[in-house]
């Protein structure tokens, strides 16, 4: 195991800060503010080959690894939360599906343009009514000859709307509950699929969610992601790769947020001093930059087990539980020290601490990781 | 098919220096090298004039031994190889010595069509690593460009200078020197940060090069570097009223004599 | 070695460099001279302090080709001092001299002094973020940026030395066309009394009407940062105020919406008074700023300018 990272690895991360200094950070509160998927940033960042960083270079991508993605996760994270989402769900949910459960056909189909982003993804797993975990999909898909014929309701779809592929999650055989749960390759223009309105969310704005509304939707058994009845394990490991990049997005936006709380505590005079210099604030600093550091150890050992092809699941379900308590404690530390101006409504403290709620419920849905985890141990 | 050498600097980020408030000594222990800004736009202009001319171009580099952290960030902005020289004489080395080292470095190399350098580095801009290469070279500097182009052996420039510009024409190899204004530096994507680990890369020791002793003693030498403190009265009007705060403003350049 | 020598193309320049030269012959005890291209301006830099005046007299109109000249006129003197004025022009001049002569030189020298019988110097580094003391071997080549030292005052009754050069310098290898004067909207920048700064805190091109407006009723000038003039093209580059490009000396300075990073804060640091408005209370230009206002531009101009107005 190493602990360094080439120096591939630290052009990638210098180039990706560039990137997202020179085209996120300027626009990051105004994606906040107004909630619209930034579909320039999304080009842009498929220019710059962020969209197919990790995914085969015989599919258009860059083979550069999943732990060069997650870096570059953590980048945009530090920025924009959001946009940072908006990249989780194509590149991690969407792309990993298709390219780890895929055909050679499906991934001819697919993958290249998700790679080179003339596709943008998404992945359409919850439903109303239905609770994380609960296992409730109401989606069905009915076997006609060769298709699908897909009916029902999905919601909290991130990037639903402005994704052009969805792996989407339907029940062929109901009776069998999740076992009998099946994922789909469909296109977003496929006749039958329609946006039936947006969700204003708290944090994570710009990553556009959205509920999804299917009616009698055609689907050629092409386009059927893994076995009939795969659904379930196919969702589960993209979950899990994608809790990764969630880590990853975390410790970025706590990252962030505890270095404005630094510049503030700096700055902030009181009682004749920089808050900075009294203790309390500096055993918040301290703390929350060790397990800061802690987490992002665990993040990138997790991502290059990923990169390696090796077992990663109760790794990625830990990276979940800890980069998630990590971040949460961490921006309310920043708040805590930043006080009436990080409460402030234009200041970024908080919209990281708004975002990075999102970033911990997240896809934490088919199983808690603390159970991911316990399954593993007790194997 | 024009044969162009881009020269870059690698120079500690300005933006990481803090300045010691006691005996305002420069604290660079946190700072990071990048390459000097003005030299990505002399990077970018080389690559624009390989892309419209079917060229190649190359880099090069004077520095310290840390010079060779650069070198792929260099080759991902578009250059096809870099040449660099790493050695401490570089800490002490002033304009003449650069000079003197890189118009070695070019000399051994054979000739260029062109070659390009930004206006002055972003931690001493001195602006005069161009003209004097050019005059050690013995060929023409064209210096503060905004827009540059080539016509077979021609290269016409539009040079910016404070209240007009002028268009100049030279015929055959000169030095150019670019202004931030001519280009916008592109971010490699992330196949060009990547494909520069493949791109060749070769050092020169400043030994290999036919310098004289004297070549490389600087002619200037620093006897201090001291943070640059504004004494400024730094009074802060921040209530919530914005009125108040205007009223008490206005109120204080009334004082100043300014309204 | 003997003799401190002044060049400029710009005559104006020349007489502030004299001012520089003339506190200089004084610790040398050496004559000073002007170099110039300007003929007519023989017995002005003569009446203002200069002991010799050399015109160079060549065909080639760009005040670039005299550089071999300048190099070789100040070899033949054995000049100790070479001070150059610092337009582009002479900075590009005094390096190619100095390469030329193998000698040191220092650009944008912000004082000039004779120290431990060599020339010691003072300039920005890092963007402004600090000054540099230099020592440079004799003969010093230094460029001094414009406006830097007042123009020396003219003398009555001063005699001097006047001698002409002729010079070949049709042959510089560089044919120069079309050459157009930067038509500037308004004043130079550069020499307004009164400026107001703009930055990233405008959000779209239109809203800079209201720092014109407050422009207007303090009969300032527009400058602005960097990323306004270069990365929006809200307004011409020589609207930009910063280590690379317009310096400000102004009596006022307002800057609105701008961060104050430390480019653009050397640009603006020998104005009288600077005043700063920003949101972020944290932003470094209330480091560089007399007043300051924590606070939203778009309220808080109209105001400004409202009150300004009624003085």
């Amino acid at each position: 195991m190493s602990y360094a990272l080439t120096e591939e690895q630290q052009l990638i991360q210098q180039s990706a800060r560039e990137f997202t200094q020179e085209y996120i950070e300027p626009i990051a509160s105004v994606i906040d503010h107004t909630s619209i998927h930034p579909s320039a940033v999304v080009q842009l960042m498929a220019e710059h080959d962020f969209l197919g960083l990790y995914l085969p270079e015989e599919f258009g991508g860059a083979s550069a690894g999943y732990l060069s993605y997650v870096l570059i996760i953590e980048e945009i994270s530090r920025v924009s939360g959001a946009v940072a989402s908006i990249l989780i769900n194509h590149a991690s949910l969407a792309a990993y599906s298709v390219n780890r459960f895929g055909t050679a056909a499906q991934k001819q189909a697919y993958l290249s343009a998700l790679c080179s982003g003339e596709k943008l993804g998404a992945f359409a797993l919850t439903e109303p009514g239905a609770a994380p975990g609960a296992g409730v999909h109401k989606v069905v898909a009915a076997k006609e000859g060769d298709n699908y014929v897909l009916n029902g309701h999905k919601c909290y779809i991130p990037n639903g709307g402005v994704a052009d592929v969805y792996v989407v999650f339907a029940l062929t055989s109901p009776e069998a509950g999740v076992k009998g749960m099946s994922a789909f390759i469909v296109d977003g223009n496929t006749a039958g699929l329609t946006v039936s309105r947006t969700i204003g969310k708290m944090g994570l704005r710009g990553c556009q969610s959205a509920e999804l509304i299917f009616e009698n939707v055609i689907v050629s058994n092409r386009n059927l992601l893994g076995a009939e009845g795969a659904g379930m394990k196919i969702a589960q490991q993209a979950q899990l790769a994608a809790n990764v990049a969630e880590g990853a997005q975390a410790i970025g936006i706590a990252q962030a947020a505890m270095d404005d709380a630094v510049r503030y505590g700096k700055q902030r005079i009181q009682f004749g001093r920089p808050i900075a210099a009294f203790p309390a604030i500096q055993t918040m600093l301290a703390e929350m930059a060790t397990n800061i550091y802690i987490a992002r150890l665990a993040v990138y050992d997790a991502a290059s087990l990923i990169e390696r092809g090796e077992p990663f699941m109760k790794e990625a379900a830990m990276v979940k539980l800890f980069t998630g308590r990590v971040g949460q404690s961490a921006l309310i530390d920043v708040i805590q020290i930043e006080g009436g101006y990080g409460y402030s409504q234009e200041m970024i403290a908080s919209r990281f601490y708004r975002d990075i709620k999102g970033a911990v419920i997240n896809e934490s849905s088919v199983e808690f990781p603390e159970k991911v985890i316990a399954k593993d141990l007790l194997a | 098919m024009p044969k162009i050498l881009v020269c870059y600097k690698w120079v500690l980020d300005e933006q990481d220096i803090k300045i010691n408030s006691g005996n305002l000594s420069l604290d660079s222990s946190r700072a990071k090298y990048k390459i000097s800004d003005y030299d990505k736009n002399a990077i970018e202009e080389a690559t624009l004039l390989m892309e419209a001319y079917e060229g190649n171009v190359d880099a090069l580099t004077f520095g310290s031994d840390k010079v060779k952290q650069s070198l792929k960030d260099a080759l991902s902005r578009g250059p096809g190889s870099v040449q660099w020289i790493g050695d401490a004489a570089f800490e002490q080395a002033d304009a003449f010595v650069t000079a003197n080292v890189l118009a070695a470095a070019i000399r051994k190399n054979g000739t260029y069509d062109l070659i390009l350098c930004g206006e002055g580095s972003a931690d001493s801009y001195s602006q005069q690593v161009a003209p004097r290469l050019a005059t050690l070279l013995g060929i023409p500097v064209i210096t503060f460009v905004q827009k540059l182009c080539m016509d077979g052996s021609r290269t016409i420039a539009t040079r910016k200078l404070g209240d007009c510009t002028e268009v100049v024409e030279v015929e055959g190899p000169a030095v150019i020197s670019v202004l931030p204004e001519i280009n916008k530096p592109r971010i490699p994507s992330l196949k060009q940060v990547m494909a520069a680990a493949k791109k060749p890369s070769q050092e020169i020791k400043l030994a290999e090069l036919e310098l004289s002793a004297e070549d490389i003693i600087p002619k200037t030498v620093s006897i201090s570097v001291k943070g640059y403190i504004m004494n400024r009265k730094n009074i802060l009007f921040k209530e919530a009223s914005q009125a108040d705060n205007v009223a008490k403003l206005v109120a204080s350049l009334a004082q100043e004599g300014l309204c | 070695m003997s003799g401190i020598w002044i060049y400029s193309e710009d005559s104006v320049i020349a007489k502030e460099l004299l001012t520089a030269g003339l506190e200089l012959k004084v610790s040398m005890s050496q004559s000073v001279g002007v170099i110039t291209l300007a003929g007519e301006e023989q017995d002005a830099f003569i009446a203002a302090g200069a002991d010799k005046v050399c015109i160079l007299k060549g065909q080639n109109p760009w005040s670039e080709s005299y550089a071999d000249a300048v190099a070789d006129f100040v070899s033949k003197e054995r000049a100790s001092v070479l001070l150059v004025g610092g337009t582009l022009r002479g900075k590009d001049l005094a390096a190619i001299a100095a390469a030329t002569l193998r000698t040191g030189l220092v650009t944008d020298a912000l004082t000039v002094q004779y120290v431990n019988n060599g020339i010691e110097t003072t300039r920005l580094i890092y963007g402004g973020l600090a000054i540099q003391t230099e020592a440079i071997s004799l003969p010093a080549f230094v460029t001094v940026p414009p406006r830097t030292y007042m123009e020396a005052p003219a003398m009555a009754g001063r005699q001097g030395e006047v001698f002409t050069v002729k010079v070949d310098n049709i042959a510089s290898g560089i044919s120069v066309s079309s050459v157009c004067p930067i038509i500037r909207e308004g004043a130079d920048i550069s020499t307004a009394s009164r400026v107001v700064g703009v930055g990233r805190g405008f959000g779209k091109r239109e809203d800079l009407a209201m720092a014109e407006k407050l422009a207007q009723a303090i009969g300032a000038e527009i400058g602005c940062t960097r990323g306004i003039a270069e990365d929006s093209h809200w307004l011409p580059s020589e609207r930009y105020i910063g280590i690379s490009g317009q310096k400000v000396k102004a009596e006022l300075y307002i800057a609105a919406g701008i961060s104050g990073q430390v480019q653009h804060v050397a640009g603006v640091r020998d104005s009288k008074i600077i005043v700063a408005i920003d949101t972020n209370e944290k932003a470094p230009i209330f480091a560089a700023a007399d007043y300051g206002i924590v606070g939203d531009l778009y309220e808080v101009l109209p105001l400004l300018a409202g009150a300004m107005g009624e003085k």
